[in-house]
């Protein structure tokens, strides 16, 4: 039953109608605007990625919000796979969108590192989007109908404080600190996912001492 | 009965648990902060203008819009257009509500960092003038009359996002391509942007030109739909004229 019900949802466009569209689609202009406004600017391929990145996560925040998640609380689908399906539509999405930015702004790195800034940059974002989510899915589960909007200051305040810790640094450039900081951005990545999947356990599910 | 709607719209917003991220913030990275220098004086005078002038205005779009918006989110916007206060009324009362609290705040900030200026030695190159100083409240403030507008004119998930990626990220990128920009842009003529000369202008002016953008936000906040458009255009027009009337005198 459960995949025919997935494969049905998204055949028939509920998906995507359920989807919020707008910070999706307001992320991409941006990504493209910034891009063109970038054309002539300096080789800074690393900040380039990271606020690319950032424009990616933060758009994909919304992801969760949903107007018909009450009427589905009733529903044999489970939460969890309600969740599923929807973080999977933001990844078709983001990850498209973020392989594209790869392909276009990478070639302008030191061809030696171009492999190693991938796939930390890429750590970073996944990083990002997971915080984002556990948040989103966190609210949701503590009553917030539309969480979407508090991942933005959420994920920037996280951001604050992960760029303010000195002796353990997170955004770096290419150099000893690369791996240390992308082995923190990997223990950022796990604690997230971790919080994400316990907030998309399904509350009618738990057990009851009684 | 607008006075009354000011403060519980002020309250609303003083209790929002997003606003309160901000001292959080503040706390940790201050914390988190090496401090290579010490926490002197002048580390806590930069830590002051980083919450007001920086972390502030970014988080603060967030619970502006959410208490703007909590209407339509509830929606019990039926319900209001049946109250003996008008839609504009309300409106204005919330600008209002949201503007003197981050005013007041940005104000405290500001003062404090003059008596830190006045009691010990501040780097010269993180010291402010009196009239950068000033700019402070006006800098948070507007923030959150964006986060106002934005919940009134784009409501709609995502209308807090586009609203601070363009005012951000927007603004930097735009305004960072010509000297100058840093006059024109919603921030503090303090500090000029990456890259970019520092260009004279007046800083008193420039606080003029900032409340000049907060009026801008507030009267295209409040005169909103098809009904309101004579008012938008004669209340609105001479504002933003004069507001760019005095973006221009800052700079000769």
């Amino acid at each position: 039953m459960t995949p025919s019900v997935a494969t049905e949802v998204l055949r028939s466009g509920h998906l995507a109608r359920s989807l919020r569209l707008a910070p999706f689609a307001a992320g991409a202009v941006a990504v493209v605007l910034y891009l063109a406004a970038r054309l002539d600017g300096g080789p800074d391929v690393i900040g380039d990625l990271r606020v690319l990145g950032l424009l990616l996560a933060l758009s994909s925040g919304y992801v969760l919000d949903d107007d018909a998640a009450v009427t589905l609380q009733a529903s044999p689908y489970c939460l969890a796979r309600r969740l599923g399906l929807r973080l999977a539509g933001a990844v078709a999405v983001v990850a498209p969108l973020w392989t594209a930015v790869l392909a276009y702004l990478l070639p302008s790195a030191p061809a030696g590192e171009r492999w190693a800034l991938g796939l930390g940059l890429t750590t970073e974002l996944v990083a990002a989007l997971a915080l984002v989510w556990a948040v989103a899915a966190g609210a949701r589960r503590h009553g917030f109908e539309h969480p979407g909007i508090i991942t933005t200051p959420a994920l920037l305040a996280s951001l604050f404080v992960a760029a303010s810790i000195g002796r353990a640094p997170m955004l770096v450039g290419p150099g000893p600190e690369w791996t240390p900081a992308h082995l923190r951005w990997s223990i950022v990545l796990a604690g997230a996912t971790c919080v994400l999947l316990a907030a998309m356990r399904d509350p009618a599910a738990r057990r009851s001492d009684w | 009965m607008t006075r009354s709607l000011i403060g519980r719209e002020a309250r609303h917003l003083a209790r929002h648990p997003v606003l309160w991220l901000i001292p959080v913030v503040v706390a940790l990275t201050s914390a988190a902060d090496s401090a290579t220098g010490g926490r002197t004086a002048g580390y806590w005078y930069g830590t002051i203008f980083t919450a007001v002038a920086f972390f502030g205005p970014i988080i603060v779009i967030f619970p502006a819009n959410l208490v703007a918006g909590r209407a339509r989110r509830s929606r019990a916007e039926e319900m209001l257009r049946v109250t003996p206060t008008s839609d504009t009324d309300r409106t204005w009362a919330m600008c209002l509500g949201v503007a003197l609290p981050l005013a007041a705040a940005g104000a405290v900030a500001a003062g404090a960092m003059a008596l830190i200026d006045g009691g010990f030695t501040i780097p010269p190159d993180d010291l402010l003038t009196a009239g950068e100083l000033a700019q402070l409240p006006f800098v948070l403030t507007g923030a959150g009359l964006l986060g106002v507008l934005a919940a009134r004119r784009l409501p709609f998930a995502g209308g807090a996002l586009i609203t601070f990626v363009v005012a951000t990220l927007g603004a930097v990128v735009v305004f960072g391509r010509f000297d100058s920009g840093i006059w024109w842009m919603w921030w503090t003529t303090g500090f000029p942007l990456e890259g970019r000369a520092p260009v004279p202008g007046e800083p008193w002016l420039h606080v003029v030109y900032l409340a000049g953008l907060c009026a801008c936000a507030a009267v295209a906040a409040v005169y909103r739909g098809r009904a309101q458009r004579t008012r938008l255009a004669l209340v609105g027009l001479p504002v933003l004229a004069a507001t760019l009337a005095v973006g221009w005198l800052q700079l000769s």
